[in-house]
């Protein structure tokens, strides 16, 4: 028994020094084999596997620890450019730079991040990495639908981006930068199920990370609403206040998302709506300026103050409500 | 505009959903059907707690359902499409560490062997390579094995009531094996290194076993002798 014992722990120390024992091993299991009779041949094939079987699970994490670090790297960049679009200002009239340099910096992430998630995931059975990407997917969702909302365009559906993140072929990840230009990426529907094919690589969208990413997006067209009203842009506080109305009633209609992270989504969206909704409420009451004022707590005071002065010239004060709309 | 955008996406998401939903609901009766195999497998393999002689009736029976279980996959395997393994596979993974299992408690019984994952998959008429298809997945495979431990600590014990006392020297060198086959692996913080975590345990009561029965010379003829030559060594 002591002896069975002794082999067992022989081997965990090979076992230990790496792949480059193998030959080695052979060896050890033939010298010990003289000590305790035939028995242990049999243990050669256990052991055989399961060195197999590691190489197997250490590439399938490691694969999946590269996949998160590009999840990462285009997480941080999605978010920088929602931030650089949140800097859209009527009064500076920058909103087609502001754009033009979104754009450039989602493409960006198209052919660099994204593509070296499809090499990754090349051959392989997307869904399998789907959790080490669906963050940094879901993000970018909000960031590629944001700049679409915030230059004026319409938001594109799961399968247009899909199609964009669909590589036709695998060139050099040298050659990658330039050899991809956005043309490249209008390849025709037939390579979506395609994609453990030769030569078609593709990252892929689920339509569940894709609506999830569509909530995030409520929460900056929120804050756009606000920030609109405090640059007295009071009309497109309505126009973003309908578009939350019409996302939240896409959410609503949606039946069974098994999914816990989807209710969680829409009880933030609801309260986003419920916000800009007021924000439009009180610019219908109030008037714009005072309404700029109601919505942040500390300019409550003054905004009564101001109420209260106008009560008193009322009878003129009509036609200074519409003055600001 | 933006009005029609939103409507389309979600009726567009909405189909998607309904359609997934359709597809689970056939994967979830396919895997009803199999789970039922696998059951009445693990119930002719509980025999061999409590009569020798029934093993290899038990084995037979069993192979009968693995046959069943083969039939069923091969069902799932037409429907899920290609690529889309792991995104449905939540419906079976459980189901295949059992039947992973029972056939890894099965080629024991008959060879005495750890069956490897080629021939496990062979039995459910699986691929190994996921580029083939429909596969057997390695951590599938790997906690079918663990599982194959803790009962091999019962069958030690249970052997021993019935009067075997060599299967528990057999089973603890087996079980000794298993357990450096997998610290050759580098597990990830998940559900097969906690799994694994639990190895020791069995290896543990199964040495207890041995010592039990080494200490009353209970052990056959042979190792019996060799026990003794052992003992004098250090005198």
């Amino acid at each position: 028994m002591s002896q069975n014992r002794g082999n067992a722990r022989r081997f965990v120390r090979q076992g230990g020094r790496g792949g480059g024992g193998c030959g080695r091993r052979g060896k050890d299991g033939e010298a010990a084999d003289d000590a305790t009779g035939p028995l242990l041949d049999k243990n050669n094939p256990i052991i055989q596997c399961f060195r197999q079987y590691a190489l197997e699970l250490d590439a399938k994490h490691d694969r999946y620890e590269r996949i998160v670090k590009c999840s990462r790297d285009i997480t941080i960049e999605s978010k920088r450019i929602i931030f650089l679009l949140h800097t859209i200002d009527p009064r500076k009239n920058n909103e087609a730079k502001v754009c033009e340099e979104a754009k450039n910096r989602l493409e960006a992430l198209f052919r660099n991040q994204f593509f070296g998630i499809a090499k990754e995931l090349q051959g392989k059975d997307a869904y399998q990495y789907a959790r080490a990407y669906t963050n940094g997917m879901q993000e970018f969702i909000e960031a590629y639908t944001f700049y679409q909302y915030s230059s004026g365009q319409d938001i594109s559906d799961w399968q247009a981006i899909q199609r964009r993140l669909s590589y036709d072929q695998l060139p050099d990840p040298t050659r990658a930068e330039s050899s991809l230009p956005s043309d490249q990426n209008e390849c025709e529907p037939a390579h979506e199920c395609k994609n453990d094919e030769q030569g078609t690589a593709m990252v892929c969208l689920q339509p569940l990370d894709f609506v999830l990413g569509l909530g995030d997006l409520s929460g900056e067209v929120m804050r756009k609403c606000i920030n609109t009203l405090g640059s007295g842009q009071v009309d497109s506080c309505f126009i973003h206040c309908r578009f939350l109305q019409d996302l939240y009633r896409g959410f609503v209609s949606v039946s069974s998302a098994r999914s816990r992270e989807f209710s969680h989504k829409m009880s933030t969206l609801r309260q986003s709506l419920l916000k800009s909704e007021k924000v439009c409420y009180n610019v219908t009451v109030r008037g714009s300026e005072a309404a700029k004022w109601g919505s942040s707590e500390d300019g409550f005071a003054s905004f009564l103050h101001h109420q209260s002065s106008k009560d008193t010239e009322a009878a003129g004060g009509d036609d200074d409500e519409g003055v600001f709309f | 505009m933006q009005n029609t955008v939103v409507k389309n996406i979600f009726d567009n998401f909405n189909e998607y959903l309904s359609k997934e939903q359709e597809l689970r609901t056939e994967i979830r009766d396919i895997v009803r059907d199999i789970d039922q195999a696998a059951k009445e497998a693990a119930i002719a393999l509980q025999i061999i707690h409590s009569s020798i002689a029934d093993v290899p009736g038990a084995c037979v029976t069993a192979r009968k359902h693995f046959d069943t279980c083969r039939a069923g996959y091969g069902k799932l395997a037409e429907l899920i499409p290609d690529g889309q393994y792991y995104r449905f596979n939540d419906h079976w993974h459980f189901l295949t560490q059992r039947i992973v299992f029972l056939i890894a408690l099965t080629v024991y019984l008959e060879k005495g062997f750890l069956v490897n994952r080629e021939t496990a998959a062979e039995v459910l008429g699986l691929c190994v390579e996921q580029k083939d298809g429909f596969h057997l997945d390695i951590e599938d495979y790997l906690m079918g094995v663990l599982q194959l431990a803790s009962e091999l600590s019962r069958y030690a014990v249970n052997s021993v009531t019935l009067g075997d006392y060599e299967k528990p020297l057999t089973i603890s060198k087996f079980v000794a094996d298993l357990n450096s086959g997998f610290r050759l692996l580098n597990l990830k913080n998940d559900s097969l290194r906690k799994r694994f975590d639990a190895l020791k345990y069995d290896v543990k009561k199964i040495e207890e076993i041995v010592y039990d029965i080494s200490l009353r010379g209970l052990r056959g003829g042979e190792t019996a002798t060799a026990a003794a030559e052992v003992k004098q060594e250090p005198n």
